[in-house]
């Protein structure tokens, strides 16, 4: 097995409002392995997103983690304060793609402008990394110096010329790569590239660590843009998000979070706010780009569809603990959570026309009182007199399944499982067939 | 406030056999929407022609910006129609109207809107939410008459109540929409719009509001409109379905028709992007993507909006209907 990402051991989260204490998640124990798509489903106020916003220390001010670790590269997570630390982790080795792409671009700045400051930013020299400069600089000058005084007349005009022939083909270099594969520049901007590639030979010959140019930013950004497949991504480069469609914003920010090539990609309800053939596309685009650049995808959604797509291993949440944990295989195919299979059965793909569509009664619990027992046991069909009692604990059913279920214990009743869910590869199958006809007919007319 | 109940002086939209034979009960001629942004006029529909049952649920389903809300707009009258006639009940509705008409017609006409959260006044408690139509209208003899109409209303959406002293923000999402659908049938429509009712709502949730307008269509003969931009949602409630793209309706067929004979390329990208819970189907089928200028439409071949068999409508020219036509055979053989 691939090795472990991220590790979360007993998380227990809570918040704080007006004086009382809720909580959230309780108990979690999960590991992540690298480069795989691990999707966490469970319907909104389950924790889900609070859950992976514990990864990226992006936690609302009142809320607070009362036990357990998150080690990520060696490093408990939990045990960051500072902003400083966060900076190393957050977008940098983490990034996030929120369900609205409004409202994580800002209105008041053009596309390209907020991606070239994501890629300057985080090419920011460290501190460490200037201070080490300063003291190699000061002893370069020195030996420079002493060099030049030690020279002839003609020896040092050698010197210096070889030297300002380095520079200009440098120049020339970074110039070119600036320009690689654009068109259109102006007169203008050919000004500024020039600027900034005479800036970065200098930085190069001095060996200064120096941020990320403007125009490197740019051609970088067209990169991206490109990468995530927004057509005419030069001239849309200095566009402003409310012109762009939904869909179109959505790329955006995936290009954004490309831009520090994360190791681990949260996707948050990314396509909730999407119609299905926007969210087709951007959950194809995702899957590529997870091809190119090796990453870990942790996926957040409500929806199983979008799930069976994407994921290897998939965690079902409710109540903010994790009740069932599997392959992709174990979750769709031998469900034992009531929950899941209640999950499963409310797919409208799934309804047959003279048969009402299954819900699930009643409300997610509240955070705010102590929950004793199952959290689920209220709406559960299938609940038995101990889940008012005590919560259950994780039974394992296979290698990589889990699950967290009173109904597996040795001592429990037979129960049977509900109608959909023993017919639910037919169901399966029945929905794709009349989905998925169109693709042989396609084919033949070719 | 007078609380007379308010009644109309002639029920225009009443109907007789002889009026409306065919029992359409929306009827859409030549219809073009069109919004001025400044001084140029962007054409959202144009020459659309749609003919709603009576008692039927039509499922409308396209892509965000194809102005399948603006036409649900539209009938209600949200959104001014530029030319072309709306008819409900073979009475004019689109243009200006008669005031007494206006009123009248939205009595018979409601909807229900997407976001449960965005469409409830948050400072208003759901007593006044839900009769907020019936005070409007003053469709009630006295306030007892009218907290019963409420009552009643609330237990047939599931919720109880007491409720009525509530406030929106008490509730969640799908009680929400509930609200919403509660506050829709109230007045006892004739025709209901559904713009997206269920799209802002959790997948487990879903089921109880599809389950709910179904059972109002059954008890009511209620007609329904229900735009979604998910196949597999309307499948479920709908009995026909119009695909539209870009303004321009491209396929209409029974539900079940559509599913079984496909045959616009955009209804078979729709149907494609459905994603379905299955990890062995999903990882393997490909999506489709819908490319309009796959068309390759001339001139002198233009397209058009024919029935290509017996109450399945789609969108082509000559040479391309030849091809639909041979499609359909080769489906039909195969059964």
């Amino acid at each position: 097995m691939a090795e472990k990402v991220i590790e979360v051991r007993n998380l227990s989260l809570g918040f704080v409002t007006r004086g009382k204490k809720s909580h959230v998640l309780r108990d979690i124990n999960l590991d992540i392995y690298e480069g795989e798509t691990f999707a966490i489903v469970g319907e909104s106020g389950s924790g889900k997103s609070v859950f992976t916003k514990t990864f990226t220390g992006m936690l609302d001010a009142n809320g607070f983690i009362s036990s357990g670790s998150v080690i990520f590269e060696g490093q408990d997570l939990v045990k960051f304060k500072k902003d400083e630390q966060w900076l190393k982790i957050r977008g940098k080795k983490i990034a996030t793609i929120f369900q609205d792409p409004m409202t994580s671009l800002n209105p008041l700045f053009s596309i390209g402008y907020q991606i070239s400051e994501v890629l300057k930013l985080h090419s920011k020299p460290t501190k460490q990394e200037l201070k080490e400069y300063k003291i190699k600089h000061a002893q370069d000058v020195k030996e420079e110096q002493e060099k030049l005084a030690n020279m002839s007349e003609e020896e040092k005009k050698a010197y210096l010329d070889k030297k300002a022939a380095e520079f200009d083909s440098l120049t020339k270099k970074y110039y070119e790569d600036m320009t690689f594969e654009r068109s259109h520049i102006s007169r203008l901007e050919s000004i500024r590239i020039m600027k900034d590639a005479k800036k970065r030979a200098k930085a190069k010959m001095e060996g200064r660590p120096i941020a990320m140019t403007s125009m490197e930013a740019k051609r970088e950004a067209i990169s991206l843009l490109k990468k995530v497949k927004i057509p005419n991504a030069e001239s849309r480069y200095k566009d402003y998000p409310f012109q762009y469609s939904g869909g179109m914003r959505q790329r955006v920010v995936i290009a954004i979070a490309l831009a520090c090539h994360p190791k681990v990609l949260i996707c948050d309800e990314p396509t909730t706010a999407l119609d299905v053939t926007v969210q087709s596309q951007i959950i194809q685009l995702i899957k590529e780009l997870q091809e190119e650049y090796h990453w870990t995808t942790v996926f957040i959604t409500h929806d199983l569809g979008v799930v069976a797509n994407v994921a290897d291993r998939i965690a079902v949440m409710y109540g903010g603990q994790i009740v069932e944990y599997g392959t992709v295989e174990d979750i769709f195919y031998r469900p034992e959570h009531p929950y899941t299979w209640a999950l499963l059965s409310s797919l409208p793909q799934l309804g047959s026309k003279d048969e009402p569509l299954s819900y699930i009664p009643g409300n997610p619990p509240s955070f705010m009182n102590e929950i004793i027992g199952d959290p689920f046991a209220e709406r559960n069909n299938y609940a038995l007199q101990i889940d008012f009692i005590s919560n259950p604990p994780m039974f394992q059913i296979s290698e990589t399944h889990y699950a967290k279920t009173w109904l597996l214990d040795p001592r429990a009743p037979k129960v049977e499982k509900p109608k959909v869910i023993v017919e639910l590869r037919e169901r399966m199958e029945k929905a794709a067939k009349e989905l998925l006809r169109q693709e042989g007919d396609i084919n033949n007319e070719e | 406030m007078k609380n007379k109940q308010w009644k109309p002086s002639v029920d225009e939209f009443a109907v007789s056999q002889a009026q409306n034979p065919d029992d359409v009960i929306v009827k859409m001629r030549d219809v073009k929407i069109s919004f001025k942004i400044g001084s140029v006029e962007r054409v959202i529909i144009n020459h659309l022609n749609l003919d709603i049952n009576r008692g039927e649920i039509l499922g409308l389903v396209g892509e965000s910006g194809s102005g399948k809300t603006t036409l649900g707009r539209a009938i209600i009258r949200i959104n001014p129609v530029r030319s072309g006639t709306i008819t409900y009940n073979n009475v004019v509705i689109s243009g200006k109207l008669p005031r007494e008409r206006e009123k009248l017609l939205k009595t018979k006409i409601q909807m229900i809107f997407q976001d449960p959260s965005a469409s409830l006044n948050e400072r208003a408690n759901i007593d006044y939410v839900v009769s907020e139509g019936l005070r409007a209208y003053h469709m009630y003899e006295n306030e007892e008459d009218r907290l019963e109409k409420v009552t009643e209303i609330m237990k047939k959406v599931g919720l109880r109540p007491e409720y009525l002293s509530r406030y929106p923000h008490e509730f969640s999402g799908g009680q929400r929409q509930r609200i919403g659908i509660a506050r829709c049938m109230v007045m006892n429509p004739e025709f209901v719009i559904a713009d997206e009712p269920i799209s802002a709502l959790d997948m487990s949730i879903r089921a109880q509001v599809l389950n709910l307008i179904k059972d109002f269509q059954k008890s009511n003969n209620l007609t329904v409109l229900f735009i979604a931009h998910d196949l597999s949602v309307v499948k479920y409630i709908s009995d026909r379905i119009a695909v539209i793209y870009a303004g321009k309706l491209v396929e209409l067929a029974p539900a079940e028709r559509l599913f079984e004979a496909p045959l616009h390329p955009y209804t078979k990208a729709l149907l494609s992007a459905v994603p379905i819970p299955d990890p062995q189907i999903e990882k393997k089928k490909k999506i489709i993507v819908y490319d309009p200028t796959m068309h390759h439409y001339t001139e002198e071949d233009v397209p058009d909006f024919i029935e290509i068999e017996p109450g399945h409508f789609v969108r082509a020219n000559k040479r391309e209907t030849a091809l639909y036509l041979e499609e359909l055979k080769r489906l039909g053989g195969e059964k």
